[in-house]
């Protein structure tokens, strides 16, 4: 090399060498070929200048992702690529700098609002000049003045012939630009009214619209896209058919449960606390540890309410002596019985015939009751004498799996939001409120009357409301969480879950109909049946997921019908669904949501569901378990097969999707781009569905609960300081210091917690400290003190309230971003837990993939 | 260690009789005039005239009407 | 210009600390503040950095026929504060507390010069005269003299009961705590300022316990105080 070069210049490649050799690791080969063509460059470009140099490292932020690289021998192609796409977009700017933009449309967002504050103001004046009659229609107030009956007779009038008026559009055949004007008339229609405040009187109309679009849509469906001709294509077409008829079944009986919230608030109770009723308060309990267990007792003997008239119970199926001795230690009963028969109905079953007080409160044994409990609920049953339960919301401390492994605790609604915060409520107005397990109070005269908890089926929960609405019994739902607990700890334990409950209300279904038999009002029948159909929904799932398919890979015709008419006949009929529910659940479930966690269980209750459809008594009986330890991090590949093979399938149909785009007949390749559509959202959410089953590590065995709460601790030497509450849990805190340095490890303490205006002491030890966090370990304390904790921390009137607050709304665009990028996310989730021969070549693919770079600060 | 200036008006009335959370879960619950039964409370104040004389005969001068 | 008067309803309960600490509380948040000391024992000045040998004070002013402020001195330029005095040529009733002149004397002030005028009233005794203020904060700890004393008090319309030096791992004062939120609920302060060394150290250091130590649970106690006090008086002004 010292002939072609001076030494100047040798020197320089030498050291450009060996920079790729030591510093980056390069092998040699590459490190080799890497300095040739910097040479080459450097013939051409006077690269060590000092404004080449400048310009280089002002820029290399640009090219982060491709530095952190071991170096490869394509490197100049990928720097290439990365240059050409810098060439066409900017780096990613912080919110900060996105202000101006927002400038610029500021006169159009000024007309925008403007108009939109008109029309509230419209709508507000008619609303509020309808109000009496709406509620004299809801039976609220009976106003009966000539006036308000006028208005009713009219509105009843115009409802009467807006239906009549909709069935006969329902059926009517436009032609294809007909139904497309027709629909974007609705849609605009439907976008105005969704603007003006979440009222009934806007929902009603957006579910006009939406059961117009829809059954039109279906209508449509049965009459004209059938093709009787073809063996194939009509078995498919039927099958896909009978998922659509289920999916609208379940969307209109959705409407009927959830259209008019009732809101139930609580009732105060008597003056005099000698006339309150006696309670039994029960916690069931079988193989969860005592660590589990132990807060929701303590909390128990923490309600406000007279320690003469509460008596709680220890109903313990694993005859358990370290249960036993806490029991007579904190002094609740204890109760055990000979046989395991019926589990957790069989237990309360047998409890009942021990036991005294009027009413039973029931508490799943991880279910902390905050100490307000029974003096929101009770109220209700002194005010009706025919109530014979009822129903509070399960709230968890814990993050559920699908929070948990897509790392969305607390930043969205929950999966079971939407059934305790809206799908109950909407019960609550039909009087179909019903029993859930936990967190509940019955009467016991009620019980009795029904013959003891029902142990037919294995959710004996539902069945057991079933038979108290049928006794003629109310139920009443409060939808103000009064307790909190642990959600399921993994994938596979949720799943496991939803199977019983699935199994279960089949079962239910098929012994004890709630469509026939006595006792129940139409209203009833409705809501107890969409609350089963929902569990059926497995099958039509599956249906969804593989019906493109059924075109692109076999050629049949599911949908005899040219595809502009098909999507001018879906469009609207999904977008009036998506906006309606969203308007109606938003606060409880964001948009698209719902496609995942239904993804997610499709393939397991479908089976399950179909065999207790066809033999409601097969099938055994399996607990949920509680507590358990998800210790490191994992792909659940058990879990995740059906959904694989679901992936292949439609990764299967891409490619013949592509295969008929180039060879197939010209007239069917709209047909097969909309297919390929279809196919590309059931790849996303099956993506979705993947990204849960990375497990993510939880660590710790029994509640801990993370909250801002104020404290203060006294450190020996009489030194005091106030601290933040981070998180706690049974045994231990932790807390954020206002300064560092103020304890170290091994340090005891007093730390003080305040509930409301009492300030308790209790000692503990630092068992960790770095900077301004501490973490403390409580020592041993006497009952009355261990009560005490528990009411400072877990059984707090507002615990639920303390982080409820702030969760955002649904934006079903961004909620459709965010979904897409979920399905990203667990593609990328399954190619990181991939085995390595699978993983090597897609990642050499992946890196000339250019990236965009963040903007440099 | 409450700032009564992050309590809005309206509740700084029930803060002398009701615990912060209590107050929290009723305003929350839009509750305004729910009679809560403090009994935590008042089991405490029964049991601090068992637990001191001084405090008990006091209380209890304070009961009869003055002579 | 809005006048507190701090008070122990019996000795050694910490009231000077208290009000030192609420001037600069006060003072952190931009008020200008006035701290006048009524107490014969001379305290208040001490935890303002002031020479202990310096008998200047009020009442020495006055004893000697000049005016009652020329006695004042300054902590940064927000705060100010007046000493009783020390001198064993005067002999001055403990008892009386001269309210009347005090009217008198305020009202020679600029409205503008100070917005806040904190007393140091001696601790409460028997047969004493009504000190008006628009807030009287009577400090005491959680302890049966206190209960005992504060049974025989009238409290009137603008007092408001302050326990000092609480702790909670007491039972003696938790019980007496929750007895007071439920016999004085129309006077007693939410919070209490906590048991803390730093507040007796402050002293030592010859600063308040805000000064000294301003991240520490008595001075956020004080703190809260100081925030109420601003809360109460930002509604009326």
């Amino acid at each position: 090399m010292s002939v072609w070069l001076q030494p100047g210049a040798q020197a320089q490649w030498k050291r450009h060498y060996r920079h790729l050799r030591d510093r980056r690791d390069a092998t040699p080969l590459t490190a080799v070929l890497l300095t040739l063509a910097w040479g080459v460059t450097w013939c051409f470009l006077p690269l060590e200048s000092e404004r080449w140099q400048r310009l280089l490292s002002s820029h290399s932020g640009n090219f982060a992702h491709l530095q952190r690289r071991r170096p490869g021998i394509a490197d100049p192609l990928r720097y290439g690529l990365q240059f050409l796409w810098l060439l066409l977009i900017r780096p990613r700017r912080s919110s900060a700098a996105n202000a101006p933009q927002r400038e610029r449309f500021k006169p159009l967002r000024r007309a925008r609002e403007f108009l939109l504050s008109r029309a509230n103001r419209v709508v507000q004046r008619v609303e509020g000049r309808l109000r009496p009659t709406l509620s004299q229609l809801e039976g609220d107030r009976p106003d009966s003045s000539p006036a308000t009956r006028n208005t009713c007779w009219l509105l009843t009038l115009m409802g009467g012939t807006t239906a009549i008026l909709m069935l006969l559009v329902i059926t009517q055949p436009f032609t294809l630009p007909a139904q497309a004007l027709f629909s974007v008339l609705l849609w605009v229609i439907a976008l105005i009214v969704r603007r003006l405040p979440a009222g009934r009187f806007s929902t009603l109309i957006l579910i006009v619209l939406s059961l117009t679009v829809s059954c039109r849509y279906l209508w449509w469906r049965y009459t004209s896209t059938l093709n009787w001709d073809d063996g194939l294509d009509m078995t498919f077409g039927l099958l896909l058919l009978g998922a659509e008829t289920y999916s609208w079944l379940v969307l209109v009986l959705g409407y009927f449960q959830t259209l008019w919230p009732l809101n139930r608030k609580p009732v105060s109770l008597p003056e005099d606390t000698r006339e309150w009723p006696s309670v039994d308060l029960m916690i069931p309990t079988y193989n969860e540890s005592l660590e589990v267990v132990r807060p929701t007792v303590l909390a128990a003997l923490g309600l406000d309410w007279p320690k003469d008239k509460i008596n709680i119970y220890l109903l313990d199926d694993g005859k358990r002596p370290a249960f036993r001795d806490f029991a007579a230690d904190v002094g609740v009963g204890y109760i055990a019985r000979d046989d395991n028969n019926h589990a957790k109905a069989g237990n309360l079953n047998h409890a009942l015939t021990v036991t005294q007080g009027d009413y039973i409160a029931i508490f799943d044994c991880d279910h902390v009751p905050q100490r307000s409990f029974l003096q929101m609920t009770m109220g209700w049953f002194l005010k009706d004498p025919k109530l014979g339960l009822i129903q509070t919301p399960h709230h968890f401390f814990s993050p559920d799996p699908f929070e948990r492994n897509l790392d969305r605790f607390r930043r969205m609604p929950n999966e079971g939001t939407l059934f305790y915060g809206l799908v109950q409520d909407g019960n609550d107005l039909w009087d179909a409120a019903f029993f859930c397990g936990s967190c509940a109070v019955l009467k016991r005269r009620a019980i009795e009357a029904i013959g003891g908890f029902a142990v037919e089926t294995v959710t004996e929960d539902a069945h057991t409301s079933l038979r108290l609405h049928r006794k003629g019994f109310t139920s009443a739902y409060l939808r103000i969480p009064q307790a909190a607990g642990l959600a399921t700890e993994s994938v596979s334990a949720h799943i496991g879950q939803r199977i019983r409950w699935a199994r279960g209300m089949i079962q239910i279904f098929r012994l004890d109909n709630p469509l026939f038999g006595p006792g129940l009002r139409l209203s009833q029948r409705l809501c107890y049946l969409n609350a089963m159909l929902h569990f059926l929904a497995g099958v039509p799932r599956l249906i969804f997921l593989t019906a493109p398919l059924a075109f692109l890979l076999l050629h049949a015709y599911i949908i005899y019908a040219p595809a502009l008419l098909l999507l001018a006949f879906v469009i609207p009929h999904m977008l009036h669904s998506g906006l309606t529910n969203s308007h109606i659940q938003g606060r409880y479930r964001h948009s698209f949501w719902s496609e995942v966690y239904d993804t997610v269980l499709a393939w397991y209750i479908a089976l399950p569901t179909t065999v207790a459809l066809i033999n409601p008594r097969k099938g055994k009986f399996n607990v949920t378990a509680k507590g358990g330890l998800v210790d490191r991090q994992y792909f659940d590949w058990g879990i995740s097969r059906p959904y694989l093979l679901l992936i292949v399938l439609n990764l299967a149909g891409v490619v013949a999707a592509i295969w008929r785009l180039q060879s197939g007949p010209a007239d069917e390749i709209p047909t097969v781009l909309v297919s390929l559509v279809w196919v590309f959202y059931n790849l996303v959410i099956l993506g979705g569905a993947i990204a849960v089953a990375a497990e993510a590590r939880q660590v710790r065995r029994n509640h801990r609960v993370s909250v801002t709460l104020p404290g203060a601790v006294q450190l020996p030497g009489g030194y005091a300081y106030p601290c933040t509450l981070q998180d706690y849990a049974e045994g231990g805190l932790g807390i954020i210091l206002p300064a560092t340095g103020l304890v170290k490890t091994g340090d005891n303490l007093t730390l003080l917690l305040q509930r409301g205006r009492q300030e308790h002491a209790f000692a503990a030890r630092v068992v960790n400290a770095s900077g301004e966090r501490a973490g403390l370990e409580l020592e041993k304390m006497p009952l009355a003190k261990h009560v005490d904790y528990i009411q400072c921390t877990f059984a707090r009137a507002d615990t639920w309230s303390l982080w409820r607050d702030d969760l955002p709304a649904d934006r079903p665009m961004k909620s459709l971003i965010d979904v897409i990028c979920l399905g990203f996310e667990g593609y990328h989730r399954l190619f990181q837990h991939a085995p390595r021969g699978v993983r090597a070549p897609v990642s050499w693919l992946a890196s000339f993939i250019p990236q965009r770079p963040y903007e440099a600060s | 260690m409450i700032n009564e200036r992050s309590i809005n008006s309206a509740v700084k009335n029930k803060l002398k009789k009701y615990d912060e959370d209590v107050i929290s879960l009723l305003e929350k619950s839009d509750l305004p005039d729910f009679d809560y039964r403090h009994l935590a409370q008042l089991d405490r104040l029964e049991t601090i005239g068992t637990r001191w004389p001084l405090l008990a005969e006091i209380a209890l001068s304070q009961r009869e009407p003055s002579v | 210009m809005i006048r507190v008067a701090v008070q122990g309803c019996r000795g050694g309960t910490g009231a000077s600390s208290i009000i030192a600490g609420l001037a600069q509380a006060l003072v952190d948040a931009g008020e200008r503040v006035l701290c006048i000391d009524l107490d014969p024992h001379n305290l208040l000045r001490l935890h303002f950095n002031h020479d202990w040998r310096d008998e200047n004070g009020w009442a020495n002013a006055v004893g000697n026929g000049q005016s009652w402020h020329t006695a004042s001195f300054a902590l940064g330029s927000q705060l100010h504060f007046l000493p009783y005095g020390h001198s064993d040529t005067h002999v001055v009733p403990t008892n009386a507390l001269h309210a009347d002149d005090w009217q008198q004397r305020l009202d020679e002030l600029d409205e503008d010069s100070y917005r806040w005028v904190l007393f140091d009233l001696p601790a409460a005794s028997f047969a004493q005269e009504h000190f008006p203020a628009d807030v009287t904060l009577i400090v005491a700890h959680a302890d049966p003299a206190c209960h005992v004393l504060l049974a025989r008090r009238q409290f009137r319309e603008s007092d408001y009961l302050l326990v000092n030096h609480f702790a909670p791992s007491s039972l003696l004062q938790s019980d007496l705590y929750t007895l007071w939120q439920a016999q004085y609920s129309d006077w007693l302060l939410p919070w209490t300022i906590h048991r803390d060394e730093a507040m007796f150290e402050a002293l030592a250091h010859k600063r308040s316990v805000t000064a000294y130590r301003s991240d520490c649970l008595a001075a956020q106690g004080i703190r809260n105080l100081a925030a109420w006090l601003l809360a109460r008086h930002e509604e009326a002004a």
